[in-house]
């Protein structure tokens, strides 16, 4: 297809080659925590045994927010921000804002979880990060979105590494089409009848042509989001907003309305979630109140993005008299292109633009991206096998990051269903990650490469069939309370995760090298 | 001279085709995006300027990168990569200066 000069040729492979060994193994663990990304809220929800997907703000919820006003300090009443909790349960946070001695403004407020019986169940106090803190019940899910937006690496440094990582995904995926001289002749071709070099070269081939698009979009919005996220919006508000991070902050999420002293009772929320309700056509997700009492009140109320839609919406009220204003653009007060944009590239990145199929889809590629990233380095380590013996640590560090991060993802699951009941969750179940991985790498001076992938292989299924068995028997709803329910997802996963585990020790069933050889001490020996 | 693994024949010429695609298309990458929200219109919202110059930086990057590799006459790639930086560069002191 492309036809590069042999000099340019060359280079380009080179370029190709070593933006996948320089960052390629780093690049995995993004690639394959993503890929669990996808479905992080099913399996959130899976994790924490949520069969009930209801939103709180279904039932009324006007009275309860009136109760709750009237033993809330005025101080905290200029913005009412409401949602429904992990477990359930509809959260009302009480806000206003507080000019700090260095003159930045910062939140403070209370906030209650009210049960579906109407009782207050938590009120706690403070900013909104000491308010909503880490959820315990979503631990695992946090474990692998970290991981995929930061590597676990404090801000800005993480987004600047996943963002660097999105950069060399987009080098690979470039210089991937510039190499291919028959593009499409090489999309279909898989010899059987030949060696397993050049077998494993047409399958590297045939899953990176096929997921090329998908590959440099998700590296393009990838390091969009890293980077907007790291020093993006500062950088910009510096230029454009002569450094006034305030003035560019009103200018992203809309200019609230000047307050007001005059109280008014305010409409029925209620009749507006019902309103809201109608225009959008689903539940909504939640409901923002700014300057909360009084006659100049406004309503935010936002809905999920539904299946068909690349945006979340948000819809807008009269907090006085329950009007319609308007639709709420994602960015800005106004519509425009740039907003636009951005939304299309956050449906593009979590592939959530046409529901359950989309995801699906991205989830496929995700899986042969990593794939690709594998296959690719053994290829070029394979190159060089001969000349350079002191690249077979490299082989076996492979071979250990393939298995070893799902196997310690799945360690860190372990971890989460023991200590559920104990409320431990947001501190063991990175500590089961730290400890797999531990284990992982002691291990690794001890084993053979070839081994080493059984062994992780053995462990990786065992720890995938246990997670079920585990959620289960820490209290977990089983499938009848699935059924009942209406959720078909926590039985999908139950399958899928028991499915993966066999389809993993399926290569070592009967497998004469898994079998330890008698009073043979395991040591380690040359790779394979 | 034998051709390197990358396509270079020369030594000196290995570096300088690193530096320009390293360190010179960041440097030139990073100054031409926190230009951009100066010129880009700013749109109905007021924020297209800033929306665009965000989703541009991986673009940019990617644009130029690949284009210090593909380019036979080194110097040029140079020249044109320096021509924007000091470009963008005169600009954003303006910015700070007040002078714009």
């Amino acid at each position: 297809m492309f036809a590069l000069p042999k000099v340019e040729n060359k280079r380009m492979i080179a370029v190709h080659g070593w933006s996948g060994i320089v960052l390629g193994l780093i690049l995995y663990v993004v690639i394959l925590t993503g890929m669990l990304a996808v479905f992080a809220e099913e399996i959130g929800d899976w994790s924490s045994g949520k069969v009930d997907h209801s939103s709180a703000l279904s039932n009324p919820v006007d009275s309860i927010v009136t109760d709750l006003a009237a033993q809330t300090s005025d101080e905290y009443k200029d913005e009412v921000g409401l949602s429904t909790t992990s477990a359930g349960n509809l959260s009302v946070f009480f806000h206003g804002h507080f000019t700090e001695d260095g003159g930045s403004i910062t939140e403070r407020g209370v906030r209650y979880e009210v049960d579906g019986e109407g009782e207050i169940v938590k009120q706690i106090e403070g900013s909104p990060q000491e308010v909503f803190g880490e959820d315990a019940t979503r631990a695992l899910e946090d474990l692998f979105v970290d991981l995929h937006i930061r590597l676990h690496i404090p801000s800005p440094w993480g987004e600047i590494v996943t963002g660097i990582l999105g950069l060399a995904m987009m080098v690979a995926a470039v210089t991937g089409i510039l190499i291919h001289r028959h593009l499409f002749r090489d999309i279909f071709t898989i010899r059987r009848k030949t060696n397993e070099i050049v077998a494993e070269r047409d399958r590297h081939s045939v899953a990176g042509t096929w997921s090329l698009p998908f590959t440099f979009i998700l590296a393009f919005t990838g390091s969009f989001f890293s980077f907007t996220i790291a020093f993006g919006l500062p950088a910009m508000a510096m230029v454009a907003f002569q450094g006034d991070q305030e003035a560019m902050i009103e200018a992203v999420v809309g200019a609230p309305p000047e307050a007001s002293d005059t109280k008014a009772t305010g409409a029925n929320l209620d009749s507006i979630l019902q309103a809201s309700r109608e225009v959008a056509g689903s539940e909504p997700l939640f409901m923002n109140i700014i300057h909360y009492g009084s006659d100049v009140a406004q309503v935010n109320v936002g809905h999920a993005v539904e299946d068909g839609d690349f945006f979340r919406r948000t819809f807008g009220f009269d907090g006085a008299t329950g009007e319609f204003t308007g639709e709420k653009p994602l960015v800005g007060s106004e519509p425009s292109a740039g907003a636009n944009l951005v939304g299309i590239i956050g449906a593009l990145h979590f592939g959530n633009f046409a529901g359950i199929l989309s995801r699906a889809i991205w989830f496929g590629l995700g899986f042969a991206s990593c794939y690709v990233t594998l296959t690719g380095i053994r290829m070029w380590l394979r190159r060089r096998r001969e000349e350079q013996t002191q690249l077979r640590w490299l082989e076996k560090l492979t071979t250990t990051i393939a298995w070893g991060t799902p196997l310690s993802i799945a360690v860190g699951g372990v971890a989460f269903f023991l200590t559920l009941p104990l409320g431990l969750t947001v501190e063991w179940t990175m500590y089961g990650f730290l400890i797999g991985a531990g284990v992982i790498l002691a291990f690794v001076p001890l084993l053979t490469e070839q081994r080493l992938a059984d062994v992780l292989r053995a462990a990786l299924a065992l720890c995938l069939i246990g997670l079920p068995a585990l959620r289960l028997a820490f209290g977990g709803p089983g499938w009848p309370d699935a059924f009942a329910a209406g959720d078909a997802m926590l039985i999908a996963i139950d399958i899928a995760v028991v499915v993966s585990a066999l389809v993993i020790a399926y290569p070592l069933y009967g497998s004469r090298r898994f079998s330890i050889p008698h009073n043979k001490a395991v040591v380690a020996g040359p790779a394979e | 001279m034998a051709t390197g693994a990358d396509g270079e024949t020369h030594r000196g010429a290995i570096v300088a085709r690193w530096l320009i695609a390293g360190p010179l298309v960041l440097v030139t990458t990073l100054v031409t995006w926190v230009v951009m929200p100066l010129w880009v219109p700013k749109g109905p919202s007021g924020l297209d300027n800033i929306l665009l110059s965000l989703v541009a930086l991986p673009l940019i990057w990617a644009v130029l990168f690949h284009y210090a590799l593909l380019e036979r006459l080194q110097w040029r790639s140079a020249l044109i990569l320096f021509a924007l930086l000091v470009s963008h560069g005169v600009a954003l002191y303006f910015n700070f200066t007040g002078a714009v």
